[in-house]
């Protein structure tokens, strides 16, 4: 792309990252500045508001999507370490902000604009490798549904993951299985969901793995909370975190 | 009402249900794969569908036309109750005594077998399956394998207490069940199938087994009633050929099943090649509701079992845990429509959203779009409490960097207890295997500004 000097992507962190784990931020710009990209932090950024949808809360979520349009209106390309959440934006928010056709406009327009990381580096830089080192244990990798199915994107993390330097990546055994997070899921059915995620570690370590890189924010966040009950010596690490040959 | 999906608790039963569901994936990976094929099939047969449904009218009379043209009788149920009432007197006017049955979960959702045994009819079911769940006392597990998640031991003492003692060898229990069923057949005044699919411009009905059962069903004894739900039409013979086609490739992987039965059961009756009668019974039992609301969609459904197969939550809860006769994705949609009891709704919270039942489905039915679309038909409005704060603190930056320093002490604080002492709230059911996030109080976004100065973003 002639444009990429130029091109300043803004960070999407999602509310997950913001609150919870900076590092994944972190790495997702170190990933990009590490090819000569300067990101930008809209600093009135806000939660897009998938998980009150998915929860069915239709109002309380178009409420948030209205304060997300605004925090990241003008932005040129917007990069976010979440499959999930930008499969909200892209086909969710236009359609909820409708009752406002200006917000509505501007929402089609970023939706369009809007990256999950290893495909803004992989599609929109066109790199099929980020130069990084992969983890220097046995690893392997969960896709996550939000980014492989929401947003379809199943080529992308795979090519950048197998493009690190190092340890090849493990087959993950029926790697297509949800965790279990599945957002209020995990508390409205907590035997069934932790148990899928015990599943998931499991099929971890029957890969072979030290390492498991979780493809998004929430399944993160649900199988590291799992795995410090069950599993304490496995390592997990997002997919921006190995991207960015952190763990390595 | 439909209650809170748990987890197989048997050890056994789990590990009885991840083999049989994982079987069925690696079948229908193994033979149905090339996305050209299933695409291709997926149009073909949704576009099928899809036409009659947008003229469910029209072709019913058309294939009510040609099936009594021919000599057979249409009848059509409102409900349950009708089509059970209808089916009785049908097996009373023909002097049943004995009733065999092809598997069918339609008859199974109109509860048949308990109507015509009040009537002092025996009924038998003839699918090995569901003569196991029909000993046991039990509803399907499975649409595929109703009685899956019995171990062969499990059916030798069933068939051991209801017939002559057996060895818990499948040769033997199968031999058995064929020896009992044989007689039955042979004695039976009424055979009662299900639909797989029916074409109106022929009145075909696709009758697709893997045991050969329904086609004795519906051979041998004198009278045939066939039960359908009334989404089960096609217009066409040719759509008929779709259907039979797919449905086995979806389910097994196979491009065609053991037995494929295709019934002009009418041009039969009037040329003496059949059963003397033959009665067709088409079941709304609230599909004509469905099919004018908001997940019409569902009518499309084959029954393949795909997306129970690949759900996660069924292949760890299994069948018997959704309350009804219908499980899994599929389940879930058509409980609350079909059955509608209060509460049946809640079955929307009981998915991931993962997308692989949508992914796998081979009508291509958004059945994640279908849960959250009744999840939100069920949520409380924003003017509650807990939407409202939600609401309010993510689409407010100071309110969200506000929350997030309370959150630490009061994370803290939760971490401390133990899970008896634990306060109500949805950290209960997240500290059932995980534990609580580490939160350190600051944003990521927050402390970027603050080092880097307000002008920054």
């Amino acid at each position: 792309m002639n444009s990429l000097p130029t091109l300043r992507p803004s960070l999407f962190a999602t509310c997950l990252v913001d609150a919870l784990f900076p590092q994944i931020g972190q790495a997702t710009l170190k990933v990009l500045t590490r090819q000569g990209l300067k990101p930008e932090i809209p600093s009135s950024q806000v939660c897009c508001g998938q998980s009150l949808f998915k929860a069915g809360h239709v109002e309380a979520a178009r409420r948030v999507a209205r304060a997300w349009v605004r925090a990241f209106s003008g932005a040129t390309a917007i990069v976010s370490p979440s499959g999930s959440c930008v499969a909200h934006v892209r086909h969710n928010l236009p359609d909820l902000l409708e009752p406002w056709p200006e917000l509505a406009a501007q929402a089609r327009d970023l939706a369009a604009r809007t990256f999950e990381l290893s495909q803004f580096v992989f599609r929109v830089i066109g790199l099929e490798a980020t130069g990084a080192a992969a983890p220097s244990q046995p690893w392997t990798y969960h896709p996550s549904c939000g980014l492989h199915r929401s947003l379809g994107e199943d080529e992308a993390p795979y090519r950048l993951l197998d493009g690190l330097n190092g340890l090849a990546r493990l087959e993950l055994p029926d790697a297509e299985r949800c965790c279990g997070f599945g957002g209020p899921f995990s508390v409205t059915h907590p035997e069934i969901s932790s148990r899928l995620l015990t599943d998931k570690l499991s099929a971890a370590r029957e890969a072979g793995a030290e390492v498991l890189v979780v493809g998004d924010v929430g399944c993160f966040m649900h199988l590291s909370c799992g795995a410090a009950q069950s599993d304490p010596d496995l390592r997990l690490i997002h997919l921006s975190q190995a991207l960015a040959g952190e763990e390595a | 009402m439909a209650k809170r999906l748990m987890p197989v608790s048997e050890s056994g039963r789990a590990k009885a249900l991840a083999g049989f569901t994982g079987r069925l994936r690696q079948l229908r990976e193994s033979g149905f794969n090339d996305p050209k094929v299933i695409n291709d099939f997926r149009e073909r047969a949704r576009a099928a569908k899809l036409e009659y449904l947008s003229r469910p009218e029209h072709y019913l009379s058309m294939l009510a036309d040609r099936v009594e043209a021919g000599g057979g009788r249409v009848h059509f149920a409102a409900d349950a109750a009708e089509a059970c009432q209808q089916i009785k007197g049908i097996c009373q006017k023909a002097g049943a005594s004995q009733v065999v049955k092809g598997k069918s979960m339609t008859c199974e959702e109109i509860d048949l077998n308990p109507a015509l045994e009040a009537a002092g009819m025996q009924v038998s079911e003839t699918d090995l399956g569901e003569f196991i769940i029909q000993l046991a006392g039990e509803p399907p597990f499975h649409i595929l394998g109703p009685a899956m998640h019995k171990t062969r031991y499990e059916v030798a003492d069933l068939f051991s207490k209801h017939f002559e003692p057996v060895s818990s060898e499948p040769a033997d229990l199968t031999a058995l069940a064929r020896k009992v069923l044989r007689r039955r057949f042979l004695e039976a005044e009424v055979g009662i199938t299900g639909v797989n699919a029916i074409a109106c411009d022929t009145g075909t009905l696709a009758v697709i087994t893997n045991e050969g059962n329904g086609r004795f069903c519906s051979t041998v004894p004198r009278v045939h009633v066939a039960v359908m739900g009334l989404e089960k039409a096609v217009p066409t013979l040719h759509d008929l050929a779709v259907i039979s086609s797919l449905l086995p490739r979806a389910a097994l992987g196979w491009p065609v099943s053991s037995y494929v039965s295709w019934i002009s059961a009418a041009a039969g009756v009037a040329h003496g090649a059949g059963p003397e009668e033959f009665h067709l019974v088409i079941l709304d039992n609230g599909r004509s509701q469905a099919l004018a609301g908001p997940y019409w969609e569902i009518l499309l459904c084959l029954r393949c079992s795909s997306c129970l197969n690949y759900c996660p939550v069924y292949t760890t809860a299994g069948g018997h845990n959704y309350g009804w006769v219908y499980a899994g994705p599929m389940g879930s949609v058509l409980t609350p429509l079909l059955r509608g009891e209060p509460g049946d709704e809640r079955l929307s919270q009981a998915s991931t959203l993962c997308g692989r039942c949508k992914e796998k489905c081979p009508m291509g039915i958004d059945l994640p779009g279908m849960l959250l679309k009744r999840r939100q038909e069920e949520a409380p409005p924003l003017q509650r409490l807990m939407p409202r704060l939600a609401a309010e603190m993510l689409s407010k930056r100071g309110l969200f960097e506000s929350a997030c320093r309370l959150a630490k002490p009061m994370v803290a604080a939760l971490s401390r207890l133990d899970d008896e002492h634990l306060p109500p709230g949805p950290w209960r059911g997240w500290r059932q295997g995980r534990s609580l996030p580490n939160i350190t109080g600051s944003t990521l976004v927050g402390s970027i500004r603050h080092r880097k100065g307000p002008e920054n973003g």
